[in-house]
């Protein structure tokens, strides 16, 4: 019988990277700074989040290449200062009205995006000096550089510095998560279930980390009834001293009198996945 | 690569400069006689009083007193130590290991602001290929392929930083094991090895690519390097495709390599970091559900 038997926090992508909210951030970079040798990213958290920052950093320079380019030449405009915000915002207008004549079924979504690039070239305009006008083939190229220094910070964590497991979850653990969680979002099924086949191949227990209310912290009951202990980054460490005490995950089930449906439908999964 | 901080500001700028004055040499000749000999008288006393206080370890003596050894056994000592070569040698060998010291720094420190220069040269090549890009059809892959294998070398040399700050203290300490020295020194180049030899080839593909890129839409050779409409029309995109892929694949081959010596980069601040905000608020929203 084996006891303290703990492999690491399984970090969500939200933990990794910055937040909105000031609580949130100190609560991920307090928790990083104590527990990072402790932490592992599975290879489904790495590539959603690289696929995602890449994607991400194209809209933006691809919007800058693109329209905002062709705007400017169309217009005559050879050089911006911080004094040309107007030509800017009309142009930004312009692209959401035309937006808005599409009705394209995620309109709402393209919009907040044309608001997320507008944010970033309005806010690199004002940073210019007062009286400094830099010309369009330099001003654009230089938004774009900094967007690449900034989107390689964002993706170094998940590059290095944490443990990363390449791990393909069963088919039939994703399956029993998806319903024994309700799950609705498929990479958030996919990133739970590789942790939870991860625990039990190495029949050590893990730690999901997120700050995810809505999609994860809220099922964190139903994950506990098929083994899978979630948790905010504030109460993480509180945990894993709560899931030292236990045995060893595969003792742990096997000490079990009688199992829910669920419980069945993750166990059967599990012996798939472990066996195969 | 031609980049803006390559670009000179003025031409054939001639101006009489200072010349290296030759006090200053025969000073430091001076400094150094008189150092040796101070070196020199320092290690004689040194050397007498652990003599000496090896006397206080022998047994109680019954023929002679210890205050009268003390005082003769002094001059014999001074008078042996002043005739003899092989001390002397000791001396000079200390004398270089403290100047290994004060090289083996200036030379980490050289390297430390060598890297910095090489560190702002890439900068401005990142800029120097979008601007390359802002100026062409060219697909985003070719862009965002080149930036990561810039950054990349820009990791190697963060990498290649953090290794010696840690190794270097270790290293000055060992100055007089050579021995030790050496396993350090073949330890340092045993890691460094794999990564110069794929580093030099990244470079090397990257520099590639963007030759074939920049060449091919110049008519003239007058136009090579300079700021120009490039259309992917003039080039074989096959060609430029197995670039790509090429770099690609080098760029997550050193990835690989760096990711275990890399440590965890702290966050980037989320309200003064305009372009992480707007990075994050796209991920928010890409990462909805369509429905």
């Amino acid at each position: 019988m084996s006891f303290g038997q703990f492999e690491g926090f399984f970090l969500d992508t939200c933990v990794l990277l910055p937040h909105p909210l000031e609580s949130i951030m100190k609560a991920c970079s307090d928790f990083l700074k104590e527990a990072a040798s402790q932490c592992i990213i599975s290879s489904s958290v790495k590539t959603e989040a690289l696929e995602l920052i890449e994607h991400s950093h194209n809209v933006i320079v691809s919007f800058i290449h693109d329209p905002l380019k062709s705007y400017l030449k169309s217009k005559g405009i050879k050089e911006l200062g911080n004094r040309d915000g107007k030509i800017i915002a009309d142009f930004f207008s312009e692209q959401k009205a035309q937006l808005g004549k599409l009705h394209y079924k995620r309109s709402n979504i393209q919009n907040e995006i044309l608001g997320a690039v507008e944010n970033y070239v309005a806010s690199q305009l004002h940073s210019l000096k007062d009286g400094k006008k830099l010309p369009i083939g330099i001003f654009l190229p230089v938004l774009a550089a900094e967007l690449a220094i900034v989107k390689h910070n964002m993706e170094a964590p998940f590059k290095g510095g944490i443990r990363c497991e390449e791990i393909e979850p069963n088919d039939s653990v994703v399956s029993a998560v998806v319903i024994g969680a309700i799950m609705g979002n498929e990479k958030d099924a996919l990133h739970l279930a590789s942790a939870l086949q991860y625990q039990f191949r190495r029949n050590k227990w893990v730690i999901f980390v997120t700050t995810d209310q809505k999609d994860i912290l809220n099922r964190e009951i139903e994950l506990r009834e098929i083994f899978l202990q979630c948790s905010r980054p504030e109460w993480a460490l509180d945990y894993q001293r709560e899931t030292t005490k236990n045995k060893a995950p595969i003792e742990h089930v096997q000490d079990i009198k009688s199992y829910t449906a669920k419980q069945n439908r993750i166990l059967d999964a599990m012996k798939k996945a472990v066996t195969t | 690569m031609i980049s803006l901080s390559n670009e000179k500001s003025s031409d054939n700028l001639e101006i009489v400069r200072r010349s290296i004055p030759f006090p200053q040499r025969f000073e430091y000749e001076g400094d150094t006689i008189n150092k040796t000999f101070k070196d020199y008288k320092a290690a004689i006393i040194e050397t007498v009083e652990e003599n000496l206080s090896l006397l206080d370890e022998l047994p109680p003596l019954k023929t002679l007193k210890i205050e009268d050894i003390k005082k003769r056994l002094r001059k014999m000592v001074e008078d042996n130590l002043k005739q003899d070569p092989v001390f002397e040698k000791s001396i000079e060998i200390e004398r270089y290991a403290d100047d290994i010291w004060k090289y083996v720094e200036s030379y980490f420190r050289e390297i430390f602001e060598y890297h910095d220069n090489v560190s702002e040269r890439l900068d401005s090549e990142i800029f120097d290929i979008c601007r390359l890009f802002f100026n062409s059809d060219l697909p985003m892959l070719f862009l965002t392929t080149i930036e990561d294998a810039v950054l990349i070398q820009k990791d190697y040399l963060d990498t290649y930083d953090k290794q010696i700050r840690e190794g270097r203290l270790e290293l000055l300490l060992s100055r007089n094991n050579r021995k030790k020295f050496e396993k350090l020194c073949d330890a340092h180049n045993r890691w460094i090895k794999p990564f110069t030899e794929r580093m030099d080839k990244l470079e090397r593909t990257r520099i590639k690519l963007f030759w074939y890129t920049d060449f091919s839409n110049s008519a003239t050779v007058d136009e090579m390097f300079k700021v120009k409409s490039i259309k992917s029309s003039a080039l074989d995109m096959e060609i430029i495709q197995s670039f790509i892929d090429d770099l690609r694949k080098q760029v997550k081959e050193m990835e690989t390599l760096i990711a275990p010596k890399m440590g965890f980069s702290p966050f980037m601040s989320y309200e003064k970091n305009i372009g992480a905000r707007s990075i994050r608020k796209i991920m928010e929203l890409a990462d909805v559900p369509e429905g």
